[in-house]
């Protein structure tokens, strides 16, 4: 898929601050990038040098094929974003604040205004003043205009932010529709990382300035110490993690938790066969594929141990977001 | 170019949503209206500046009775001195020493310098005259008479300076009143000599007003001006007047007519030195007149004859009046305070308007950054530049708009309180140009509009720099409202420095007003600019209007182009 978005080698400074560090990323279109990171890390000002907020202190920013520093009408043309709140003419309706974005944009009819409003889910209330909106509703409302002109790339800085439940969900799947069926890239930010992890293709994860890691989900999550992996509730705990173990000795090498960890240098676990005993209900996590779980189920019957159930269990982008900043406790 | 039109759409949505604009273009109304009514009440209330030599009647009455409050105290209190050296002088072998009463003695009449400025000339010499009449019942008329000269030659040396300033309609009214003439004839009634000299001097005096040698190196500057100056309009309209005035008779209208006539050739575009000269000539004899009068030798001296005289008052006369008219500068029927209250009433609205610009300049871009709205401006697809030019496309649009408020709000404040619509008559680039008085008005407008667009640009410009409404427009306030007065204090302590002089002259305040520097000579309150004009000085504040408009275009061009400059380069964080 072709990449909406490039940024190379971005660099910003705030005096001799240096803000973002020769930042790399792409957003391919259809797919929706989370870009996460610590309180400071640089999220919000690399979104703002990427929309023209903020100029850039070296490197370049690609939009859909155009250069922003050369073709800056047409590359944010391709843009839609929501920047930190959602701040609009207040004392406007949210119509009229819809209708002179719309002003800016070619192409842009009243029947496409009324089709993002009830997307959003705010026909009732667009026509009233924006002061007398919720955040949630200055949210949708943002959500709209950045909509609006059919961007193929869209940018949301914190669009969770004063969402309730259903609106979190809504958006999700806004996001998620306009990314798999329309083909728009999205790269949004979001300390929601529960709510990433249901939305995202692929994460950034951005820490002081520095981009240290950009990848699947998937990826990332085993990158973390113990990965994902299937919870064993036995008659036998001991003897449960006695005989994986032993099933994976002759099948595949074991690491432990801290052989894991000292595989990553920058503090990043990596995922490995291992398995160990929940002390709290007696109950194993094995750290393994989907495809060993017959023949150790098979392996602990023919070793006489009761076996109560077989769950799966995953991590969560949070685990990994808190392995990879180095932050979170790895599991071994 | 449509997405900028797009932009500015934006802004104009954004203005006329904004309650605070609607109230200022209410309140320029409102105030417009107020200070029309309060022209029209005060006007009601008996003051009358319209010109008409009866209203001055009561006036001349009350003058009198001020004067003859002065006359008791002079008699009770007058100085020894005084009434020594008047003593002195009637002893004495009737010449006047001036010198000695001025210099060598220090002495000044203390009922001279009793008498307020605006009554000492021209009623104040006549009124002193009678008091000396009253006080030496039994002088010589001879000596009575010069005894007058000195009189009036010190209250002349106080009054010649204010000769152009705001009471000359008044003072021209007032000798052109009937009363004036009766109170004339009554004081000269036993000095027929006196009577005659007294209106050649009035004559000498009133031409004093532009006599080169009054003001001496100025002759041919004057010269100059009189030669360059059209005022065959101004003389059309003298001489309909003069046909429609049925107080006049024939022979007195063709008289008028012909010393229009006069005029006219005397100061039309090719004025001949040869007409200058006869004029000069007249001026010399005068002059001289004076000064053998003044010796006690008048009878030795050549008199003129009762047509001479009456010939050149007339033509002099006009001359006085065409000076005051210029430098009230109204013909036809509206009088200088007729065009002080337009001016007036424009600055009322143009004042409000200044303070609604710099709002609107303030805020425009600085808002938006403190509210976060400028977000949604800064994600559109339009480079930077368009949208600071929309911006300043809306302040532009909104001066407009405020001055056709104002345009508007006098052609019904005029229409309403009955001011009139009579044609205006302003010399302009040497020549005389008559205009309609709603073209006039919509032209003084928009020219008066420079110094609120000026600080409209002003806080535009310290919007985009400090990002902060509050701060822009309280800067913005203080530097054109308060800076300008200081300047213009500065000014004037330094009236003889040549650094001040040159320095204030870049200044801004030293160069708004352009529609002041246009129709220098129209308006009442400006009637000192004939001097300045004479004097090399073109309008008020020292730079010719060309320069002026040069100067506020560069500041505007300067503001604006920092606003842009600021907006298009600064981050928006």
């Amino acid at each position: 898929m072709e990449n909406v978005l490039t940024v190379s080698n971005l660099n910003k400074y705030f005096g001799r601050r240096k803000i973002l560090d020769n930042i790399n990323l792409e957003v391919k279109a259809g797919e929706v990038m989370g870009f996460i990171g610590p309180n400071g890390a640089g999220k919000t000002t690399a979104i703002k040098v990427i929309l023209g907020f903020l100029s850039d202190d070296g490197g370049s920013v690609n939009i859909c094929g155009y250069d922003l520093k050369k073709d800056y009408e047409n590359a944010l043309g391709c843009a839609g974003g929501i920047v930190e709140n959602p701040d609009m003419y207040k004392q406007f309706s949210g119509m009229l604040n819809l209708e002179m974005y719309a002003r800016t944009h070619e192409g842009v009819t009243k029947e496409r205004i009324n089709e993002v409003v009830k997307l959003v889910g705010l026909e009732n209330r667009i026509n009233d003043k924006v002061k007398k909106y919720s955040l949630g509703m200055k949210q949708r409302l943002g959500v709209a205009m950045a909509l609006l002109h059919n961007p193929k790339l869209l940018i949301l800085d914190e669009p969770m932010n004063g969402l309730d439940p259903a609106g979190i969900k809504e958006l999700r799947d806004i996001v998620t529709t306009l990314a798999h069926e329309n083909g728009v890239g999205v790269l949004i930010s979001s300390h929601q990382l529960a709510e990433m992890q249901n939305m995202c293709d692929r994460a950034a994860i951005i820490v002081s300035g520095r981009i240290i890691c950009e990848d699947t989900l998937e990826a990332l999550n085993r990158r973390v110490a113990g990965g994902n992996g299937y919870v064993f509730e036995t008659g036998n705990p001991m003897k449960t993690i006695a005989v994986i173990k032993k099933y994976l000795a002759e099948n595949q090498p074991v690491k432990t938790a801290e052989a894991a960890q000292n595989d990553n240098g920058n503090g990043a676990a990596t995922a490995g066969p291992s398995a160990q005993c929940n002390p709290d209900d007696g109950s194993v996590l094995a750290q393994i594929e989907t495809k060993d779980v017959p023949a150790i189920v098979r392996a602990l019957v023919t070793e006489g141990v009761d076996v109560f159930a077989v769950r799966k269990t995953e991590n969560s982008l949070e685990d990994a977001f808190i392995a990879i900043t180095g932050g979170g406790n790895t599991v071994a | 170019m449509r997405k900028f039109s797009a932009l500015y759409r934006n802004e104009i949505t954004k203005v006329v949503h904004k309650p605070l604009y609607i109230v200022f273009a209410a309140l320029t109304v409102v105030s417009m209206l107020f200070a029309g009514l309060v022209l029209k009440l005060d006007i009601s209330a008996g003051y009358s500046d319209n010109g008409d030599p009866q209203m001055y009647d009561t006036e001349i009455e009350n003058l009198e009775n001020d004067l003859k409050i002065y006359v008791e105290d002079f008699k009770q209190n007058a100085s020894g001195m005084e009434k020594t050296l008047v003593q002195e002088y009637l002893n004495g072998d009737g010449t006047v020493d001036g010198e000695r009463y001025n210099n060598e003695l220090g002495y000044n009449f203390s009922l001279v310098e009793s008498i307020p400025d605006s009554l000492a000339w021209p009623l104040g010499r006549i009124e002193y005259l009678k008091v000396l009449k009253e006080y030496f019942p039994d002088s010589q008329e001879k000596n009575l008479f010069n005894l007058g000269i000195v009189g009036i030659s010190t209250l002349d040396s106080s009054s010649k300076l204010h000769f152009f300033n705001d009471t000359a309609t008044r003072l021209s009214a007032i000798m052109a009143s009937e009363r004036y003439e009766q109170i004339k004839a009554d004081v000269f009634k036993d000095c027929p000599h006196a009577l005659e000299y007294f209106d050649i001097y009035t004559i000498d005096l009133t031409t004093r007003g532009i006599a080169p040698e009054t003001y001496p190196g100025e002759k041919e500057k004057l010269k100059e001006i009189l030669r360059e100056a059209d005022f065959s309009v101004y003389i059309d309209v003298m001489n309909e007047q003069v046909k429609k005035d049925e107080s006049l008779t024939e022979e007195q209208k063709r008289i008028k007519l012909e010393s229009n006539d006069l005029l006219r050739k005397a100061y039309r575009n090719n004025m001949s030195q040869q007409s200058w000269d006869e004029l000069n000539e007249k001026l010399n004899m005068l002059s001289n007149y004076k000064i053998q009068l003044n010796a006690g030798k008048a009878d030795s001296g050549r008199k003129f004859t009762a047509d001479e005289i009456r010939k050149l008052e007339l033509q002099i006369s006009e001359i006085t009046l065409g000076i005051s008219k210029r430098a009230s500068g109204f013909g036809g029927n509206q009088t200088g305070e007729e065009a002080s209250r337009v001016g007036m009433i424009a600055s009322v609205g143009a004042s409000i308007a200044q303070i609604a610009l710099i709002m609107l300049g303030g805020m425009i871009i600085a808002e938006e950054i403190q509210t976060g709205s400028i977000k949604t401006l800064i994600i559109a697809p339009v480079k930077r530049r368009k949208i600071v030019g929309a911006k300043f496309a809306m302040l532009v649009t909104f001066a407009l708009v405020e001055a056709l408020i104002v345009f508007l709000t006098l052609m019904l404040v005029c229409a309403v309180f009955g001011f009139g619509f009579a044609k205006h008559v302003f010399v302009l680039g040497g020549s005389a140009h008559a205009m309609n008085t709603v073209l006039f008005s919509l032209l003084y407008i928009l020219l008066s509009f420079s110094e609120a667009f000026f600080a409209g640009c002003f806080a535009f410009m310290l919007s985009a720099l400090f990002r902060n409404a509050g701060a822009a427009i309280a800067l913005s306030m203080v530097g054109t409202f308060v800076l300008g007065e200081s300047v213009n204090a500065i000014r004037l302590m330094g009236e003889d420095s040549i650094i001040i002089k040159h320095l204030y002259e870049v200044l801004p305040p030293a160069n708004f007003q352009l529609q002041e520097k246009v129709f220098a000579t129209t308006l009442q309150s400006e009637s000192t600019n004939f001097f300045a004009i004479l004097n090399g000085n073109f309008g008020i504040n020292g730079n010719s209007l060309t320069v002026s408009a040069i100067y506020v275009a560069v500041f505007i061009v300067l503001f604006v182009f920092t606003a842009f400059q600021s907006f298009n380069k600064r981050d928006i964080k």
